[in-house]
Formats: structure tokens, sequence, C-alpha cells
């Protein structure tokens, strides 16, 4: 049994706890980025699934390649980058292979994406109303006057007052908060049942950020979503998600239920993006927030061995030498680590 | 309307003497007091007097008809070749823009030597090719006037492209077709805008030019370059032969010079901001 396939069995092993069906599978996914003097590896083998309904956390620093992987879902990697090897599974097709024709018709019907900046991600000289119905009418089953009606739907869901006279407005004349209810109701336009988010809330003040997750909650059970999260803020991801993935360039280093990955981390990076976010504060010791030592390594760096032990307090030897694999800790819970047991880091 | 409010007043001045100029073009025949082309040659080259405002020719007609008549030339070349050109140019810029690669690199290039060559030079050859006409006047100045508002829209088209709204409708499925028509172009018209207002007169000049070099349109049909050429013979004799027709090419390309440079202040906002400041 070859490294990979191991990854893939075992990875796999670590969906079967949840009851449904996979909705979209991604298998050893490497992908590449040609940039000026450098080839970047945004994603070094990552294996992830998400099931029907099932609401999937992507955690991780920031150039970890967290917002690449659900660009290249989309297959809408940026100039220079391409999908090496590895399989995008989604409804039976193979999203690595398909036809960009084909693409396009799963792009925004089955599957859609909403971004991390709500201020530049709407097109400032068309109307609110003007970008939806747009979105809707993609789908091919509306005239201008029923996709009206279902754009005045669409934003009421997301919570959104008096919606149409807010189909007349220019995005510039709308909140932060308010524009990503309309990015929202637009993913929701033309029937997609996977909702990609990067970092949906990250540009939003506390408030509006928590309203924007409780709206995620009410339109997952409405309209049965299932939805990849992608933050790097785990407090918000244990609240939303199923399940949470910490990603460390380019890999998964841990996977698990939200309750497991907060409670009982198990590779030193969780732990220390758990304290990154203050939670060793409630502890009563330690005063503020506590860093990651290092810097995040360059995405074009080649590491041999754990690609986090330069930054680990526990790496030993073995850690520089050999690349630890994703191991199962319960039957829920993955780890690529070779130095914590269960309970090491509590 | 918007736009109207925030005009400073010399565009407004602009705009409403073009306003002007283009409602004598098209209501000439009823405002003009002459027959453009009637020969008095008893009152050759006589100067201004109350029968005729701006006096007569050298074949006694009456100069104040023969501008009015001219703006129509003019008026009507500059806005063919202008709009002819923007199409064109805007069509050709923002795809290759948007799609890139090595199309895109060899339209650039061609938009380099057309935009290297003197495009009077060009436009002169083409007249004496293709003989004199109102059409072929039109196409010479088209074959060169499209290739700077391609060298815009191109680069408008690049960093619009990369703006995330574009990308988010990219993630909604849409097609290039559907980005090109809603999102790019929408979003460049502004600095075209400004740039076919002042390469509009610069077409004005240009066809004044070929007319006063006899490679414009066909005499008699009166058009300001061709009245500045036949009055050239007169101009120590009787000076108002050359000054009127001149005037009227100045008006016109000043308006339209000013209206472009308050369109520039009111629409680009790198301009504006300057201007806050």
């Amino acid at each position: 049994m070859t490294a990979s396939e191991f990854f893939v069995q075992g990875f796999e092993g670590g969906n079967r706890w949840f009851a449904g069906t996979m909705l979209l599978e991604i298998m050893g996914l490497e992908s590449r980025i040609k940039t000026r003097g450098a080839i970047v590896h945004p994603a070094r083998g990552v294996s992830l699934g998400v099931g029907e309904g099932e609401c999937l956390g992507i955690a991780g620093e920031s150039g970890c390649g967290k917002t690449v992987l659900l660009l290249s879902i989309m297959r809408l990697m940026p100039p220079g980058g391409l999908i090496s090897s590895g399989e995008i599974l989604f409804e039976g097709r193979d999203l690595v292979s398909i036809r960009e024709s084909e693409m396009r018709t799963i792009r925004g019907r089955r599957i859609a994406m909403v971004f991390q900046e709500p201020m530049t991600a709407l097109n400032p000289v068309l109307t609110i109303g003007n970008q939806l119905i747009e979105s809707i009418r993609r789908g091919g089953k509306h005239t201008r006057e029923s996709a009206r009606g279902r754009a005045i739907d669409l934003l009421q869901d997301t919570g959104i007052h008096s919606a149409a006279q807010r189909m007349q407005q220019y995005p510039h004349e709308l909140s932060g908060g308010m524009r990503q209810r309309v990015m929202l109701a637009m993913a929701l336009a033309s029937g997609a049942s996977l909702i990609l988010a990067d970092e949906p809330t990250s540009a939003l003040d506390v408030t509006v950020q928590a309203r924007i997750v409780t709206l995620l909650h009410a339109l997952r059970s409405k309209y049965n979503l299932s939805l990849i999260f992608v933050s790097h803020d785990l407090a918000l991801l244990s609240q939303l998600c199923d399940r949470i993935a910490i990603m460390y360039l380019g890999r998964i280093v841990e996977i698990g239920s939200a309750d497991e990955i907060v409670t009982g981390p198990q590779h030193p990076y969780t732990e220390a993006l758990l304290e990154c976010a203050g939670r060793s504060c409630e502890d009563g010791e330690g005063v503020g927030f506590k860093e990651i030592p290092g810097e995040l390594p360059d995405g074009s760096a080649y590491i041999p061995g754990c690609q986090f032990h330069p930054r680990c307090p526990l790496a030993v030897e073995q850690c520089r030498l050999e690349k630890p694999e994703l191991k199962s800790v319960t039957p829920t819970h993955f780890k690529a680590c070779f130095r914590t047991e269960v309970g090491a880091l509590e | 309307m918007k736009t109207w409010r925030e005009l400073n007043l010399m565009a407004r001045i602009g705009a409403f003497a073009i306003a002007f100029m283009v409602l004598l073009a098209i209501f000439a025949p009823i405002i003009s007091p002459h027959d453009p082309n009637a020969q008095d040659l008893s009152r050759r080259m006589t100067g201004p007097s109350s029968q005729n405002l701006l006096g007569r020719d050298e074949f006694g007609r009456d100069i104040l008809s023969r501008i009015i008549y001219g703006s129509r030339i003019s008026l009507s070349v500059g806005l063919l070749v202008t709009s002819i050109s923007m199409t064109l140019g805007v069509a050709i810029g923002v795809s290759v823009g948007y799609f890139g690669g090595w199309i895109e690199e060899l339209t650039m290039r061609l938009v380099d030597i057309v935009l290297a060559f003197p495009g009077i030079l060009l436009a002169i050859m083409l007249m004496a090719v293709l003989g004199q006409s109102l059409f072929n006047v039109v196409i010479a100045l088209c074959l060169t006037g499209w290739a700077p508002y391609a060298r815009l829209a191109r680069g408008e088209s690049l960093s619009i492209r990369e703006r995330e709204y574009v990308l988010a409708a990219r993630a909604l499925g849409a097609s290039g077709y559907r980005i090109i028509s809603r999102h790019l172009l929408p979003n460049i018209m502004s600095p075209i805008v400004v740039k076919a207002t002042l390469g509009m007169a610069g077409v004005i000049v240009a066809e004044a030019a070929l007319s006063f070099l006899g490679l414009g349109v066909r005499p008699p049909t009166p058009s300001w370059g061709a009245m500045l050429n036949s009055a050239r013979a007169y101009i120590l004799v009787t000076p108002h032969l050359v000054i009127f027709p001149g005037v009227a090419i100045m008006l016109v390309v000043l308006s339209l010079n000013l209206l472009g440079d308050g369109l520039r202040d009111v629409l680009d906002p790198r301009h504006r901001a300057r201007a806050d400041a």
C-alpha cells in the first residue's frame, strides 16, 4: 500500500461516521501555481469530503492554501495555476477532468461561492436587483418577472427588510453585512446544493458576524445545503460546523468533529491555533493572546518530514525525517503527528 | 443627471455650444439665410453686411450659409468616425484584455504599429487611393482611429478583470461573453466616454485637414477645410474668407475639449480625488 492509498483509505474511514451520502469528495489533490521565479504548491495531497447537508470547516493561517483549495473545487485557480493530480468527485463527476463548458453548468447551479470581501464582490455599477436577477435567470427556469419575485424572496430569506426597495440600490448604498447577505442570496439564486464560503465574515464586525452565522444556520436547514466554511476563527467554526479540518501548508494535519477539535486537539498546530484564539485566557492563566512561534513558510518551500516541525515545540528527529500520515485517534478523529498520544496535549 | 450637476461651468458651456451647433446642422435648410451654393459674381468677396452677416466668398456665395451647411459635414464625420472607431476599438480591446493569450500580444503590437504611424499621413494615402468622397473620409479616419480605443479598453479591462466581482461572477457560472458585457463594459465606459469626446475634436480637425488638402468631400459641397483652402489665395485681400471658417473649426474643437475635460473631472476617479483634495 502506497502512502497516498493509505491516506485516502484512512481518510475514508474518517467519513464513515457521517451517516448520509457524500456530496463532494476530494482525493489526493495536488496543485501548483507558477509565479515569477517560484512554483507554489497550495495543495500537497489534500483529501476531504463533505456529506449532504453537512457543514465542514477548514481552518489555518493565512497562506496555508484554504482559499486556493476552494477555488480549485470551482476550477477557478489563479492564472498559472493547475491541478497536477487528484480527483474532486461531485455528483458522480470528476471536476478535475470535465470540460470547461460542463464545469460552467456546475458553477452557480450546483456549487456556489461566497467571498471574503463583500465590498468588492459586487459589481459597483449595477443595482442589487439587477445582479441578483441575472444570477437567478442563469439557472434558466425563470422569466424576467418570475425572477424578480424570486429575487425578493431570496433577499427576505437572507434577512433583508424592504427587499423591493433594496433591489433598486447600488452596492455602495448598503452596509457590509447587508452586502454579504446579498452575496448569500446570489449564491442561493440558482439552486446550488453546496456553498463554498471563503471567510465570509472576516471583513465584518463582530456583531454582524454573529448574525451572518445565525443566518447561515437557518439557510442550511431551509435549503438543505452543504457548506464548506473557511476561516481562521476556530471559535466561529465550532459554532457552525459539524466537522473541522485543520490545514497547514497545503495539507490536512487534523480533522475531526467540531467538538473533538476544539476540546481535544491532537496536533500541536491545532493546539497553537486554539491558543492564538485566546482559549488560554479562560483558564485564568496567561494574559491576552499567544503567537505561534516562527512564520508560515513560503508556499514554494519544500520541507522534509513533518512540515510543521520547524515551528513545533514537540519536534524530534523522527519529525524531521519522516512524513506523518493521517491516523485515526477515534473513529471520527484523525491527526498527522508522531508525537502526540490521545490526550497528550491536554 | 448626476454627471450634469457635477460638471463645471466651462464644460456646461461646451455642452451647450455643441448642442447649439448640432441643432444648426440639423436645421440648416431652415436656418441658413441663403442657398450655400448660389453664386452672385457681382458681389464677390464683399465684407460682412446686414444682408450677408459674414460676407461673401470668391464666387459670391454667402459665407454664413456655407459655414452652417459645412457643420453638417464636420459633425457627421466626427460623430460617425468616433462612434465606429470607439465601437471597434472597445470591442477588440475588451475581448483581448479579458481572454489574453497570444492574440492579445498580436493585437497590441498591431495597435502599437498603427499608433506609431502618423494617422493623417495614412489617411492622405488612403484618400489618394480610394478617391474623394464622404464615405472614404470616414473609412480612412476609422482605419487609424480604433487603435487608441483598443489600447485604453484593454488596459482598463486588465484592471477590472482582476476585481473580485468578476471572480464572483465566474464562480456563479457566468460565461466570458456575459462577464464582458455585464461587468467589464459598464465599468470601463467612463474613461472611454472622455476619450471619445476629446477624440471627436481630433477627428473634426483631421477631416478639415483632408478637405484643406483637397482630399475631403468633393466641391462645391461646403466643408470648413475646403473653404479655408479656396480662401487661402485671398488671405491678404479679404481675410474674413479665412477667419470665419477657421473660427468655426476652433469653436467646435474648443467646445468638445471643454466638455471632455469637464467629463474627465467628473468621471475619472483619479482626477476627482485631486479635485477634492
